[in-house]
């Protein structure tokens, strides 16, 4: 059931050229800024070349995600925004609610299929950049990357699908994602800006938790913080919005013009 | 119908994604320097570099950030032994000079080169280094034109195989 939701659900995003432009944003982005950051030439202190080699693409990739989170953030929110609002506008709605069993994978169908589109194309640009630089891609650090921005997106799509059930109309859902993915990054950013992220307390708030995930799995980022913590929490963050927007749709939300 | 404009918008992307690697390499042909400085006996550097017609190894200069006005480097004294490898680990060169000097660089391969400065005389201090890379990035030009290529002839190929479609129906 869930499959089948999601390849509809997949098929109706593709109908759009928005892989492609996704593709293509996110290229000029991490392109522009991984071929930029480590210029032509970088100097460096450490152990042995591998570890320099290591050293540089994890600060790279660090960097290079930094740079692209609020692009994940807008795009991830307006892709699910347009979703949900088509689908109420359309009617899908409707039947769905007349579907018991059905209601709690429909949700979660709309958050993986609409978190999937963003995912690939950082990856897939991260990647790129990474072959263009090194010749070479290290597969742990890519591998930690790619789940890192799936958990990102995830957690953009699952608070926009909150939103989007509440606002149900088209402008409204895309106004309110929009305004509170940009919010949501600007105060990470702030915190970034003022060294705060450094502080156990303000490294969990989210989406700030994710980048804390990266930068301390690569030993780049504060060593007070335990990953074995962290990692749950940025993950508890992802279900809480799922289980309210469960509870939102299965009880509260009602179906009218 | 759709497999083709798929192919179609492919062409474009990776049309696009060669046009930002070349203005990337066209903005990247003009001068850039990097340094770094640590005190010892022997330090070994690490530096990542890309294959370019001009490298040059400032060693025993300090590293100014903005040279303007232009005034001339800080330097320090000494002989030193300097040993440069290339990502393979074989000798590129081995010289031993008095600071500060310069040392020219044929860099083919883009990768971590390894750069070991070491004192050959009683003298004490820091063995700053500065990397001078002039001229344009070879490998990212090369994969700019490639990617262009295949750009151009997914969308071409696409271009004839709609044509012939077409073509053939009005014939029908």
């Amino acid at each position: 059931m869930v499959l089948e939701m999601m390849k509809t659900e997949i098929k109706e995003i593709t109908r759009f050229p928005l892989m492609d432009l996704y593709l293509v944003i996110f290229l000029i982005l991490v392109s522009l800024w991984m071929a930029f950051h480590p210029g032509r030439a970088t100097l460096m202190v450490a152990n042995s070349p591998s570890e320099a080699l290591q050293m540089m693409s994890r600060k790279i990739l660090v960097m290079s995600y930094a740079s692209i989170e609020f692009l994940i953030a807008v795009l991830t929110s307006l892709l699910v925004a347009l979703s949900i609002a088509r689908d109420y506008e359309r009617g899908r709605v409707h039947l769905i609610l007349t579907l018991l069993p059905s209601r709690r994978w429909y949700l979660l169908s709309k958050i993986v299929s609409c978190s999937l589109p963003p995912t690939i194309s950082a990856v897939f640009s991260f990647l790129l950049g990474l072959l263009v630089i090194f010749v070479t891609i290290p597969l742990v650090e890519s591998i930690i990357m790619m789940c890192i921005v799936l958990l990102l997106t995830l957690f953009y799509s699952s608070l926009t699908l909150l939103l989007s059930l509440i606002a149900k109309r088209l402008i409204p859902s895309l106004v309110i994602s929009t305004i509170v993915a940009l919010f949501t990054n600007m105060i990470s950013k702030t915190l970034v800006y003022f060294e705060l992220h450094k502080i156990p307390t303000f490294s969990i708030i989210p989406p700030l938790c994710y980048r804390t995930v990266l930068t301390v799995s690569f030993n780049m980022g504060p060593n007070s913080i335990n990953p074995y913590v962290l990692v749950p929490i940025s993950i508890t963050y992802i279900i809480a919005l799922l289980l309210a927007s469960n509870y939102y749709f299965n009880n509260i939300m009602e179906v009218g013009k | 119908m759709r497999r083709n404009i798929t192919l179609l918008r492919i062409g474009l992307l990776i049309l696009s994604i060669s046009l930002i690697l070349f203005a990337i390499v066209v903005s990247m042909s003009n001068k850039s320097e990097v340094g770094i400085s640590r005190g010892g006996k022997s330090v070994t550097y690490y530096a990542y570099l890309s294959p370019a017609p001009k490298v040059k190894l400032l060693i025993g200069q300090y590293y100014i950030r903005v040279p303007f006005p232009p005034t001339r480097r800080p330097t320090c004294r000494g002989r030193v032994e300097v040993i440069v490898l290339d990502p393979y680990g074989t000798i590129l060169k081995r010289v031993e000079r008095s600071m500060p000097f310069e040392l020219k660089l044929e860099v083919t391969t883009r990768g971590i080169y390894t750069i070991t400065i070491r004192r050959v005389d009683q003298s004490m201090g820091d063995l700053p280094l500065i990397v001078v890379i002039e001229g344009v990035d070879r490998d990212r030009s090369l994969l700019a034109i490639f990617l262009g290529v295949c750009g151009i002839l997914l969308i071409a190929y696409n271009i004839v195989i709609l044509l012939i479609r077409r073509w053939t129906e009005k014939r029908k």
